[in-house]
């Protein structure tokens, strides 16, 4: 009788129907306070002033090159790994009906970090090492889609039983790997392993990952009325007219690949995906038509935020921002724990 | 009248049991139904093949409106008919207010925008459920018997034709059970629906419904008006227990004796 107990000390969302320009000026401003800390922390602290003039090719050109060739593309990576490992999460946990559920819960991230190192070792560029690990990101999803379909029928939670088997599987590959792997290559392996956005080609990348970003969010902005209804459960959802097989197979894929493009550029960045999703439930509800693009950009900005204090924090040292990322997730997480009790949110 | 739904043939078992046997019904605008049957019998499995979420047997025929429900669009036939299961998900946190308007899905257009019509719906639904006054909570935050009202509330926004409902007043107090049947009575009569409910209690049976179908096992039915079917000793051959009715100010009240 856990639902009677906690009757009467249940909380809304804080912003149960906030107004769109609210949610618009909020998020902006979240977004251009991270960009600036990313902009100013780092090696070297900018002040804003001499950034303003940087971003007007003026200045010393020394602060020109960090400003450009440095920061602004480091902070549109960061802002979309950032926010399409959110936006898979937000995913997951409707698919799977499970708020524990995350882009690294299913092994996609382990498929992709067994076929970037088995083309790290044999020596291919750069390039071929991102293009690969995408490759293996998307096998490891067809291949867990398909065990689970060869065992039984694909519901939520043989899918996450199988995804955690396959993910541990594919761990101790990857130790296995590391183990093999020659001294100098494997320092810059195992950063990529704990989640970096120092070894990513850069500006190619960083250039495409802002327009992905917003692409996949348009995308799914349409579903996000059927993704309501899915959580209710797949009958429900049937029985109001939405093609289940069809949907949940499409954005199972769809959150796959967000993975793995996150992945690849940017090694294990462990819990945006998990986070930032019930950040936003807890700000605005769980209506999906404010939550995927919210838990985007929000996503975004945080992973800028962390990247930003792992550049700055012990400079000119810098540490892996999945090292900052758990930090803060950590006890992040806790606190939820503590409140679901409270709102629901975590209930079963 | 066209028939707003009408079953041919249908032959439905168990992994243990037969359920149904060559069973041909013909629910009417207007009537109300109850099935009837012993725990475990097959009442869920039945309601679940007619709103189509279970396939039916190839042979089966199953008409909504006067078209086979394979035939109808998923969203159209969503407009068409409605099914209350016995248990929801309850999911992540939605509002009550916006879990009520999920029933509107299959009405709204293409970019899920409620229009005016959908809004005055749910608040509609909403009031006859009796969550009016709780619309903002999270629907987590509710009691059992207010969850159930919820998942009522949802099916009565959707306004489909034809009502398929999974032992509706469960877990709900003697007003709010009252209160929903009297209201689907009204439903059918007034607005020409139809319902077709799973029921365990055969002195609310035969209060509200117009017809029965008895499910006995071993894929036994019997159908009728609820007046002449829900008899002490059908229903003793029901339920496997000796079952008697009294006369009350209100109409037969059936007990075990």
């Amino acid at each position: 009788m856990a639902v009677d107990t906690a009757r009467g000390r249940e909380r809304p969302p804080l912003l149960a129907h906030p107004p769109l320009s609210l949610l618009i000026a909020g998020t902006l401003s979240i977004m251009a306070g991270s960009c600036l800390a990313g902009l100013m922390l780092g090696g070297v602290a900018l002040p804003p002033a001499g950034i303003l003039e940087a971003l007007r090719h003026e200045g010393p050109a020394v602060v020109q090159t960090i400003v450009w060739k440095l920061r602004i593309p480091r902070i549109l990576l960061a802002f979309s790994v950032g926010g399409l490992l959110a936006l898979s999460g937000a995913l997951l946990q409707v698919l799977l009906r499970n708020p524990l559920a995350d882009p690294y819960v299913l092994g996609v991230s382990g498929g992709a970090a067994v076929a970037a190192l088995l083309s790290f070792m044999i020596g291919l560029p750069l390039y071929w090492v991102m293009g690969n690990a995408f490759l293996g990101a998307a096998l490891a999803t067809a291949l867990l889609l398909l065990l689970t379909r060869l065992t039984g029928p694909i519901t939520p939670i043989r899918l996450l039983l199988t995804g955690i088997i396959m993910a541990s599987g594919l761990s101790a590959v990857v130790t296995l790997l590391l183990a093999l792997s020659p001294e100098p290559t494997l320092h810059t392996l195992l950063f990529w392993l704990m989640g970096s956005l120092a070894y990513s080609p850069g500006t190619v990348a960083a250039g495409m990952g802002l327009p992905i970003l917003l692409i996949a969010i348009l995308a799914l902005w349409p579903f996000a009325g059927e993704l309501n209804v899915l959580l209710r459960g797949i009958e429900t959802a049937q029985s109001l007219g939405v093609h289940t097989g069809r949907l949940t197979l499409g954005l199972y894929l769809f959150a796959s690949l967000c993975t793995a493009l996150a992945v690849t550029q940017a090694g294990m960045i462990g819990f945006v995906g998990l986070i930032v999703p019930h950040l936003v439930r807890m700000t605005v509800g769980a209506d999906h038509r404010k939550l995927l693009p919210l838990a985007g950009l929000w996503g975004g900005s945080l992973l800028v935020a962390a990247d930003a204090l792992a550049r700055s924090l012990l400079a000119p040292r810098e540490l892996p921002v999945g090292v900052l990322t758990a930090f803060l997730g950590v006890p992040l997480f806790l606190l939820l724990l503590a409140r679901s009790n409270r709102t629901g949110i975590l209930r079963s | 009248m066209n028939p707003t739904l009408e079953v041919a043939n249908l032959n439905l078992a168990s992994p243990h049991d037969a359920i149904c046997e060559n069973l041909s019904l013909r629910v009417l605008p207007g009537e109300v139904w109850g099935i009837l049957g012993p725990n475990g019998v097959g009442k869920s499995t039945l309601l679940k093949t007619l709103a189509g979420l279970r396939p039916a047997p190839a042979m089966a025929s199953i008409q909504l409106g006067g078209q086979p429900l394979g035939h109808w669009p998923r969203r159209v036939r969503a407009r068409r008919m409605a099914i209350l299961l016995q248990d929801s998900e309850p999911g992540l946190p939605l509002t009550v207010f916006e879990t009520a308007l999920l029933g509107r899905h299959p009405h709204l257009g293409l970019w899920g925008r409620p229009h005016h019509v959908d809004l005055r719906r749910t608040l509609s639904a909403l009031r006859i459920a009796g969550l009016n006054g709780q619309r903002h909570s999270p629907s987590q935050a509710l009691s059992a018997g207010e969850s159930r009202r919820l998942s009522v509330a949802l099916v009565l926004a959707q306004d489909p034709d034809l009502y398929l409902l999974d032992e509706p007043t469960t877990q709900l107090d003697l007003h709010y059970q009252r209160r929903l049947f009297e209201h689907f009575v009204w439903l059918a009569r007034k607005r020409g629906k139809a319902v077709v409910m799973a029921l365990h209690d055969p002195t609310a049976a035969i209060r509200f419904t117009t017809r029965v179908l008895l499910l006995f096992g071993g894929g036994r039915s019997l159908m009728g008006d609820s007046g002449a079917c829900l008899t002490p000793d059908h229903l003793t051959a029901l339920y496997g227990t000796n079952v008697v009715a009294a006369q009350s100010s209100r109409g037969l009240v059936f007990d075990v004796f």
